[in-house]
């Protein structure tokens, strides 16, 4: 019995039902209208933020919008980002991996010098270090820019670790046997290096979403976006409004709701916990089911 | 011959960190907000020019030289050394006993896990571990924060005034790192399984924990101080949510607010005086922080006699 597969299953079954049937749930708010004052019937005035209650289920954030709905309504944008990167990530580091199969010449050292490199910083430091620079930050396509930055931080170490492996495959008799008896290089790939590859390169990419969607989280705490839109608004000078309704971009505030309106982190952040526990739980639970020939 | 080749590589490749560092860093920072159709869109007219960009990198080292400073900060007549003596010690008290604490913490808490993971019902084995490990670190920070902050407000951990106001923030600093140390130790125990020194030192009658304690984690600690760095830089980003969380005034804090980078609810994003001499001067402690824990690995090692 592989209990972290089926739990993790289960999370990610739970996850897509939110993710694509939430929306049309009936107590959710498609439009995400909020009343920033309301007069209740008794009398009196309600001020936004509300905290949570029978009318909003676990309160509502400054613009008076329903927490629920806002975290149900960004399920599909979290997960779009998250996913987006660490595809970007793989879809680089895998062939450049395979390149260095023979261990010698370029491709492992630019593998190498890339992981090091990057490696020096914490990846939140590196993150935030270029993503505050100007040229980024009001770039009018920066959710692009910023997806590609975060892919490509952390490139050199996926490829290391894809490098690795198919250079100790290339060491067993089983490829030796297949370059004598004269397979081509495309098909050795393909039925020799890629089914050896392929569970750890999917137990990684699970690990790597986990750590994705923390990496977003940690951003959000510093109050660092993954995209906004600048605009002028008459007498009132630049302002900024957040055009992605991710999980990431609801925490923005943290420090200041943390004492006055704890809901307004708290929900959103307990999401990207779920969101990150449920990668791991998929990743070590499809380790497990990878590895289940071997002696535990 | 090896060692010097080694140190030589490790020269160059913080050399070129710290290069690299440098160059955006100092990445030119001018740039223009302009209103166009009809004021209702912003437009950020950013020219980059390769001449004030290498001016740029010139004066930065000019000033080096010359001065003996890395440069000035927002603050009139305050230089970046003034800045980090002021913020680096704060910080100081915190990661150099967290780094201690969940490395020696960490490797007892991997032992642990290894010589009990077998027991079904074990709550505070290698399965509390995992999840420490899977539950993003800033949650368990804000969690903490908050239960300190609404269960004993009399306590005033989160006061930088009183004498113990460095216990809370190592403590949050150490739990990420320690958990990642006890699943590395864990790992590397249960890798040495089956081999025949262990089979030999049963066979002598030494009990079960003697083996373990003399003979495999001896082995198993070759595997984990490769890793040192990589204890380093998780303590490192816990100590940067930690910082900013808490308001503590340290240097993650600080390179923070160097970056010039500003939300607030009111007003949304602002880049207001980026001070990248002081970005420079606090990444080099950074670096220098990875050295230090590099170097402490390899005298471990020479003192343990592991090669």
């Amino acid at each position: 019995m592989n209990k972290y597969l089926l739990n993790g299953l289960f999370m990610v079954l739970i996850l897509l039902i939110i993710t694509f049937a939430g929306p049309y749930l009936p107590f959710i708010d498609h439009e995400l209208n909020g009343e920033r004052i309301v007069f209740p019937e008794g009398g009196g005035i309600g001020v936004a933020p509300f905290p949570p209650s029978e009318d909003f289920l676990l309160g509502s954030d400054r613009e008076g919008r329903d927490m629920l709905s806002l975290i149900i309504m960004g399920a599909k944008d979290t997960f779009k980002l998250v996913i987006l990167i660490v595809l970007i990530r793989y879809a680089v580091a895998v062939p450049l991996g395979l390149l260095g199969t023979s261990n010698k010449g370029f491709f492992p050292w630019l593998l190498r010098w890339w992981n090091q490199l990057f490696s020096g910083f914490p990846v939140i430091i590196s993150a935030a270090l270029i993503l505050c620079l100007p040229p980024l930050l009001y770039h009018e396509h920066r959710l692009v820019l910023v997806i590609l930055i975060l892919a490509l931080i952390e490139v050199g170490r996926v490829g290391l670790l894809v490098q690795k492996q198919s250079h100790q495959i290339s060491q067993k008799s089983f490829v030796e046997a297949g370059i004598t008896i004269g397979v081509k290089p495309g098909k050795m790939i393909a039925h020799y290096y890629l089914p050896n590859l392929l569970p750890d390169v999917i137990v990684n990419f699970f690990s790597d979403a986990a750590r994705v969607i923390m990496l977003i989280g940690q951003l959000a705490i510093l109050n660092i976006f993954i995209s906004f839109d600048v605009f002028f608004a008459p007498g009132l000078g630049f302002m900024f409004e957040n055009t992605s309704l991710d999980w990431a971009s609801l925490i923005k505030d943290a420090r200041k709701d943390a004492y006055l309106a704890f809901w307004i982190p708290f929900f959103p952040m307990l999401a990207i916990v779920i969101g990150a526990f449920t990668f791991n739980l998929l990743g070590e639970g499809l380790r497990k089911h990878f590895n289940r020939h071997l002696p535990s | 011959m090896n060692h010097i080749r080694s140190i030589l590589k490790y020269a160059v490749l913080y050399g070129c960190i710290i290069i690299a560092l440098i160059m955006i860093a100092l990445i030119p920072r001018e740039g223009a907000i302009t209103a166009i159709k009809d004021n209702k869109v912003a437009e950020y007219a950013y020219d980059f020019t390769a001449e004030s960009y290498i001016q740029g990198i010139r004066g930065f080292f000019q000033n080096a030289i010359e001065q003996k400073s890395l440069g000035d900060t927002r603050f009139p007549r305050v230089t970046v050394e003034d800045e980090l003596k002021r913020y680096v010690p704060r910080s100081l008290q915190i990661i150099i006993p967290a780094f201690i604490l969940s490395i020696v913490l960490g490797v007892l808490k991997g032992v642990f896990d290894y010589r009990h993971g077998e027991k079904k019902g074990n709550v505070i084995g290698n399965g509390l571990t995992w999840l420490f490990q899977s539950i993003p670190d800033f949650f368990i920070i804000v969690c903490v924060i908050w239960s300190v902050t609404f269960l004993v407000p009399s306590l005033r951990l989160l006061s930088q005034e009183t004498s113990y106001s460095f216990l809370l923030p190592t403590l949050l600093v150490l739990i990420y790192p320690l958990a990642y140390t006890a699943r590395i130790t864990s790992t590397a125990l249960a890798n040495e399984d089956g081999q025949y020194y262990i089979q030999v030192a049963r066979s002598k009658g030494f009990t079960k924990k003697r083996v373990v304690y003399k003979h495999i984690l001896r082995v198993a600690m070759k595997t984990i101080l490769t890793h040192m760095t990589s204890i380093m830089i998780h303590l490192m980003t816990s100590l940067m949510i930690a910082e900013y969380l808490l308001g503590y005034q340290g240097m993650a804090y600080r390179l923070f607010s160097a970056l010039g980078y500003h939300y607030s609810f009111e007003k949304g994003v602002e880049l207001m005086n980026p001070e990248p001499e002081l970005v420079i001067g606090i990444g080099l402690i950074f670096i220098c922080l990875m050295m230090l824990a590099q170097i402490a690995g390899a005298a471990i090692k020479k003192g343990l006699r592991v090669l």
